[in-house]
């Protein structure tokens, strides 16, 4: 299920985008204090992907399979020592995950902008900004 | 006569030259018309294309778009078949009155014929040429709703009564945004309650109720995922990646997946052996693997090595180890068993020279230990750090208190033994199969399926210590399983179906009484969940809670560590008086004496939980806990504190608890020991307490 690397920057775009607008509607239902199953779901997914998806703009990953477990085990990983450290910290304010996934959100949005502009240059920046098209160019497995 | 060979030049060249319908002779020489029309013939593509006769010519009988969907159909119909059926049959499953054999007794035919086409779809896709990976993503989703969705779907509550035990702790952090550490053992390993804390109050759920039922199919999903991941990475065949997983599902029959912090270290874990797969893989041969290697030249007569070409590798290495370091920190604080067998595998895998750094393992185990450090004192004092170094006493699993279970918990113990015993035995000949063809791989996957074992030179586990080693050693059988059944060349032929479809078949026939055979103990009706609720949030605080029997959904609530006591469960059947005999009014004033030796105030539960764990493990005789809560009820030394069809609580009356003291420190004055303390409190039954407390499980499961 490695994808070829125009495909993998479609996929990786696309997911990109998808948490976005999943990170937006779970910040609204939370901030509306909607209640119901797309609260729940909303909030699981950028729970269980938007940080590990951030993390992941950093680092090539080309195979959807992976890119799925370790942006999940990523955000799981990374949220259970966010949330032990709020309770080691005698801070427990669960709404600051939502600066959290705002950082995220704006990881994936640097990245996304940057791949933009990189398939518009003539030169793609250095650095780990806009992976996926350093994939789709071959600089990366 | 119209051969084969004909048909088939027939269909496949234009329609323009085809020859008249005359050449082929005319209908009544093949037959009568409804044969000819079911007739077909095979194309470039191997699939079987049904043709017919119309005004003397033979032409498709369907269009091009609906030919191309013929060869999907011995591949999706089964599936699509498989979960309607499925689907149909989960209204006609009571979970009420079930017997010692569990569901499946109860299971109707549907639901079998349904996972039966699944596991015939199943084989036929394994077993294509060219392999469909989004089909195979869509068997093992399929399996995993069909075996984990069920329950959920049929039962009004989450089962497994230890489920609540967590929640409760969730709850507490919502309660108090906190953890106290003197509470219990989960306080001090909050990792895993203190994320789903965060995310019941960002749902909106007040109640983690509402999702941990869907714990095991969801954590199941992700496991299946880095399990397909790990073997694409490992073999780079999605075939086997999507094989493993399926496998993995079928195979994991010890519901060990449901919300707990050992399944969700479980998926971090396998996070943690993706990324060593991926980015720390060497083909560099260290000295154990080059012992090893010239073993199995010396035994199987093929020269063994890893691939020359190990998986990607290319992220940084500093970004790699921090993230490997990230994932182990959150299993550490998370689990008290899951990092010491993440540490042995990551050592193993160094070991062999397939993992570098070689320094990775000591890091990791700096975090471990680190961490174990300030809570060793606690951990030695409940329940030591090691019970045992007989390997042989730690795998035993020891009936509830001595009980002879009914003829189903021996039955499902028995397929439960075979199922593991048969996954374990395929993997032992994919291990052999990939070595006889020099796949060095087997070096490093055959170990890391064995790492588990490791615990039971150590634990007991509370008697779980066996669990924990199928557990931990599932993903990687599940690799080795898919290398016993794949043909030797590699090259996939739908001949080999039959034998995809039985070794699936049985290995589901198997999980099906192992995994759903406890389920008449694991179902907690809703009001059960509701008196619970109830105690903990209206009770007395600083009563003592205590059960008839063991098996009642408590300690769920926010505020459970007001009880008596926090951290492990009381039951009347702690006392070895009270069992393996019928009960009844005789028995009241030692049930009052019993409770008032530990507290002046008592909540004891009735609950048809118990009742059902009580006679099908043997503890009591068939009736005895409901005679038992009659003579408890009509003695008036109790008042029916809270009442719902499936439980009652009763609390003992102020007059009862002081005449019962004045009794016992009479005898006490008179130097006798009063019936009903003198096999006293669970709480200090460290083999009590490790069984329920620190695996959250009983020891029979």
């Amino acid at each position: 299920m490695t994808l070829p690397g125009s495909r993998s920057v479609d996929f990786r775009r696309g997911t990109a985008v998808a948490l976005l607008a999943d990170a937006l509607a779970a910040a609204a239902s939370v901030g509306l204090d909607l209640h119901g199953p797309v609260r729940v779901v909303t909030v699981l997914i950028a729970l269980c992907l938007l940080p590990g998806a951030a993390v992941l703009t950093a680092v090539p990953v080309t195979d959807q399979l992976a890119w799925l477990g370790l942006a999940t085990v990523l955000s799981l990983g990374i949220g259970t020592l966010l949330a032990c450290g709020m309770l080691v910290a005698h801070w427990w304010h669960p709404g600051a995950f939502g600066a959290v996934g705002l950082l995220c959100a704006g990881v994936l949005v640097a990245d996304l902008a940057r791949g933009r502009r990189a398939r518009k240059g003539p030169a793609a920046p250095a650095g780990p900004a806009g992976t996926a098209d350093r994939v789709a160019s071959g600089d990366a497995s | 006569m119209t051969t084969a060979a004909q048909d088939q030049t027939e269909v496949r060249s234009d329609p323009a030259d085809r020859p008249p319908a005359r050449e082929l002779g005319p209908p009544t020489e093949t037959g009568p018309r409804p044969l000819v029309e079911l007739r077909g013939v095979v194309t470039r593509a191997g699939s079987i294309v049904p043709v017919g006769i119309e005004r003397g010519r033979l032409r498709p009988l369907l269009n091009q778009g609906a030919r191309r969907l013929l060869p999907w159909i011995p591949t999706c119909a089964p599936l699509v078949l498989g979960l309607e059926l499925w689907a149909l049959s989960l209204h006609r499953i009571k979970v009420t009155n079930l017997t010692d054999y569990g569901l499946p007794p109860v299971l109707p035919i549907g639901w079998y014929l349904a996972l039966a086409l699944l596991v015939i779809g199943a084989a036929i896709t394994l077993c294509q040429r060219r392999v469909r990976p989004w089909l195979l993503v869509a068997y093992v989703i399929a399996f995993t709703l069909v075996l984990y969705a069920t329950v959920p779907l049929v039962s009004p509550a989450p089962q497994y009564n230890w489920v609540y035990k967590h929640l409760g702790v969730v709850q507490y952090i919502e309660l108090h945004g906190r953890v106290k550490i003197s509470v219990d053992i989960y306080h001090r390993w909050p990792g895993f309650f203190a994320l789903s804390a965060v995310f019941s109050r960002l749902a909106g759920k007040s109640d983690p109720v509402a999702f941990a039922a869907w714990a095991e199919v969801f954590f199941t999903l992700i496991d299946t995922v880095l399990i397909a991941a790990i073997t694409r990475t490992l073999f780079k065949d999605v075939r086997a990646a999507g094989a493993a997983a399926l496998i993995f599902v079928i195979t994991n029959w010890v519901g060990q997946n449901y919300f707990s912090p050992q399944a969700f270290c479980f998926v971090l874990m396998l996070g943690v052996y993706l990324i060593v797969a991926r980015e720390l893989a060497s083909a560099k041969a260290t000295r154990i693997q080059r012992i090893l290697n010239w073993s199995s030249h010396l035994v199987l007569r093929a020269r063994v090595a890893l691939p020359d070409d190990p998986p990607e590798g290319s992220w940084p290495r500093a970004v790699t180890i921090t993230l490997v370091v990230v994932l182990t920190a959150a299993i550490t604080v998370s689990h008290q068993l899951t990092p010491y067998l993440l540490l042995v595998g990551v050592t193993l895998t160094a070991l062999v020279g397939y993992c570098r750094p070689r320094w990775l393992p000591v890091v990791l185990a700096v975090v471990v230990i680190g961490y174990l450090v300030p809570n060793l004192t606690y951990v030695d004092q409940h329940y030591g750090i090691f019970s045992s170094i007989d390997p042989f006493r730690n795998v035993q699993t020891d009936t509830l208190f001595g009980g002879i279970p009914e003829p189903g918990k021996t039955f499902n113990a028995t397929t439960s033994r075979a199922l593991s015993f048969g996954a374990w035995g395929l993997a032992a000949v994919g291990v052999f199969r990939l070595l006889r063809r020099g796949d060095g791989r087997a070096l490093v996957i055959g170990p890391l399926a064995i790492s588990s074992v490791i615990l039971v030179f150590g634990q007991s586990y509370g008697g779980e210590a066996i669990l924990r080693v199928i557990l931990f050693s599932l993903p990687w059988c599940a690799m080795l399983v898919y290398y016993a059944i794949a043909p030797r060349s590699g090259q996939w032929r739908m001949r080999r179906m039959p034998l995809v479809a039985a070794t699936l078949g049985a290995l589901v026939a198997l999980f099906i009484p192992s995994y759903f055979g406890q389920t008449e103990l694991n179902i907690m009706p809703s009001d059960e969940v509701a008196a619970s609720q109830y105690l903990y949030a209206h009770g007395q605080a600083g009563s003592l809670i205590m059960g008839a029997a063991p098996n009642f959904p408590t300690r769920y609530g926010g505020t459970y560590d007001r009880f008596t006591p926090a951290d492990t469960d009381s039951t009347l059947l702690d006392d070895n008086t009270f069992r393996g005999r019928k009960l009844g009014p005789a028995d009241v004033p030692a049930v009052v004496r019993q409770l008032a030796s530990y507290h002046r105030n008592v909540y004891l539960i009735f609950a048809t939980t118990e009742t059902t764990a009580a006679e099908v493990l043997g503890i009591t005789p068939p009736g005895a806990i409901p005679s038992l809560e009659k003579a408890v009820a009509t003695s008036g030394q109790f008042t029916v504190w809270y009442s719902s069809p499936n439980a009652r609580i009763y609390q003992l009356t102020p007059a009862a608890a002081a005449a019962a003291d004045s009794a016992a420190a009479a005898t006490r004055a008179a130097g006798q020991t009063p019936a009903g303390q003198a096999n006293t409190s669970p709480a200090t039954d460290p083999a009590r307490t490790t069984a329920t407390t620190i695996t959250g499980r009983s020891a029979t499961q």
